[in-house]
């Protein structure tokens, strides 16, 4: 089976600070995969350098047996990596539905928005009651939730999660992952960065632990759940 | 008084407000996607008027025609910019930061040598025709034919305007690139196209309002210069970036226009306007129609 996404020595940073120095990992297909670490360890700016929000500084990504290391990111997204934000980065003076419709802009996507539209809200009945009201004016929950609807309204095959529970009241957290779990169940790929270690570990089929931007450890979600290291950094056991 | 409440000054103040909602909306929208600060705007306002006076004069076409002209022209030549100037400006991180400084004086430049290739090219007479001039009565209000031509056909445009950036998926793209610029990459907005076609819709929108003024107004290489600041004064009181409160500020400032001078002077003209302008920024720093800072 060809991985979905496989990045080699991949290496990316912000002007002159180097956030990540040269990771290599690959995420099979129908599978949900983990990046764990600290803060600044590099999650973020791994999913971002993958999403082509951040410039490639040395190494590539190739997805399905293709190199996109030179791709921008809305071809990206037309090929069906989608990222979730930390932070959702909804569009605060856009309707609810109006994010939604943004969501399936790539071409690919556009052709079946209003099929989209109809999964979305069956998906997440709270954003249809809010399909008219403002991005900006819904809860934490719910603009999690908006920002995830319209993530897979572009029609995701890679799936990026960037902390998507961060800030959330624990029911809803819970209910992110069981959404994460239902997405995985329904044929989709998730690349998820998360700091809730674990839960996420609990759902992992393959961990990735990132320190100071290099990869530090690896394996089966389980293999890293019994890992002391792993208990004794990130579990408090 | 009793001239104040006549339907005469409504209608002139409607005219007047229709071309600054038109001038201030390209403004906003290359500000708002882009943070440039055209400072030539009000002088492809003048390559429009000057596009519809010579296809009249020279070969009899019609401004209602000729604006298509102009409009596509103008259109063309900001993508030309865009392509030319702005494209490898925005894309390169550390020239960015100070993009709005910096396009205020590559605009500035471009607002001069337009000017004085005008003034080369067409000399500096001020220059004028005569179309549907002929006056229409509505019960005691008069008005020119041309006149009413310019606020009906700037009502379609603004109408056409607010529909696409309500409806099209490009419009909401454009209003996603102002609120959020990496959000708009994030769910695969080609930024690109979205700054090209704002450069393009913005430019197209200042040939179209300079070929309806063409209409009523005398032409010179020089007449673009005050539309540039009515129409930085219309963004700011709308809040900058505010597509449809600038289209609203565009009316607002109008009606200040006309209905200031009809109760002052006409010599007050840039005062009124530089006045509003002030008192507001005083009162609120966000803009008359702005939001407050929550």
């Amino acid at each position: 089976m060809t991985a979905v996404l496989e990045a080699e020595d991949l290496a990316a940073g912000y002007g002159d600070v180097i956030a990540l120095h040269g990771v290599s990992l690959t995420v099979a297909p129908n599978s949900i995969t983990v990046l764990l670490g600290s803060n600044g360890a590099g999650k973020s700016t791994f999913l971002r350098t993958i999403a082509g929000l951040l410039p490639t500084r040395r190494g590539h990504i190739v997805f399905s047996g293709q190199d996109i290391t030179s791709c921008r990111s809305d071809q990206r997204v037309d090929l069906g990596i989608v990222m979730v934000p930390e932070g959702r980065l909804i569009f605060p003076q856009l309707t609810v539905e109006e994010n939604l419709k943004l969501g399936a802009f790539s071409p690919r996507a556009r052709t079946r928005q209003a099929e989209g539209l109809d999964q979305a809200y069956v998906m997440f009945p709270r954003l249809k009651e809010r399909r008219s009201q403002m991005g900006g004016t819904l809860s934490g929950g719910e603009q999690q939730m908006l920002a995830l609807a319209r993530g897979l309204m572009a029609r995701p095959q890679l799936l990026l999660l960037d902390e998507p529970t961060l800030g959330l009241a624990p029911v809803m957290a819970t209910m992110i992952f069981e959404t994460i779990k239902q997405l995985k169940a329904s044929g989709l790929t998730i690349l998820l960065a998360e700091q809730d270690v674990r839960r996420t570990l609990e759902i992992a089929d393959q961990g990735y632990v990132l320190e100071s931007g290099k990869l530090a450890m690896s394996g089966s979600g389980a293999e890293l759940i019994a890992d002391q290291r792993i208990g004794s950094a990130y579990l408090g056991i | 008084m009793s001239t104040l409440f006549s339907g005469q000054l409504l209608f002139a103040a409607l005219v007047v407000g229709s071309i600054y909602v038109l001038i201030a909306l390209g403004l906003n929208l290359v500000f708002g996607t882009m943070r440039l600060l055209d400072a030539a705007h009000g002088d492809i306002v003048m390559l429009g008027a000057y596009t519809s006076f010579w296809l009249f004069t020279l070969s009899g076409m019609s401004p209602l025609l000729s604006m298509l002209v102009a409009g596509a022209l103008s259109a063309g030549f900001g993508a030309a910019i865009y392509y030319g100037l702005f494209r490898r400006l925005l894309a390169n991180t550390q020239l960015s930061q100070r993009l709005e400084g910096n396009s205020l004086l590559l605009f500035f430049g471009i607002s001069i040598i337009l000017q004085n290739v005008a003034a080369l090219c067409f000399d500096t007479t001020p220059r004028a025709y005569t179309y549907l001039d002929g006056i229409i009565r509505f019960g005691n209000v008069a008005m020119t034919g041309n006149r009413i031509a310019v606020l009906i056909i700037a009502a379609v445009l603004c109408a056409a305007a607010f529909l696409f950036l309500r409806f099209h998926i490009y419009g909401l793209a454009i209003k996603a690139l102002i609120q959020h610029r990496q959000a708009a990459a994030v769910v695969g907005v080609n930024i690109e196209r979205i700054q090209l076609l704002s450069f393009a819709i913005g430019f197209g929108l200042a040939g179209l309002a300079g070929s309806l003024l063409s209409m009523t107004e005398q032409i010179t290489p020089f007449m673009g210069f005050p539309f540039t600041v009515a129409g930085f004064v219309t963004v700011i009181l709308g809040g900058l970036g505010n597509l449809t409160r600038g289209m609203a500020a565009g009316m607002f400032l109008g009606f200040v226009e006309i209905y200031g001078v009809a109760l002052t002077s006409p010599s007050l003209h840039s005062v009124l306007i530089y006045g509003v302008f002030i008192v507001v920024l005083f009162l609120q720093s966000q803009g008359l129609l702005g939001r407050r800072p929550s």
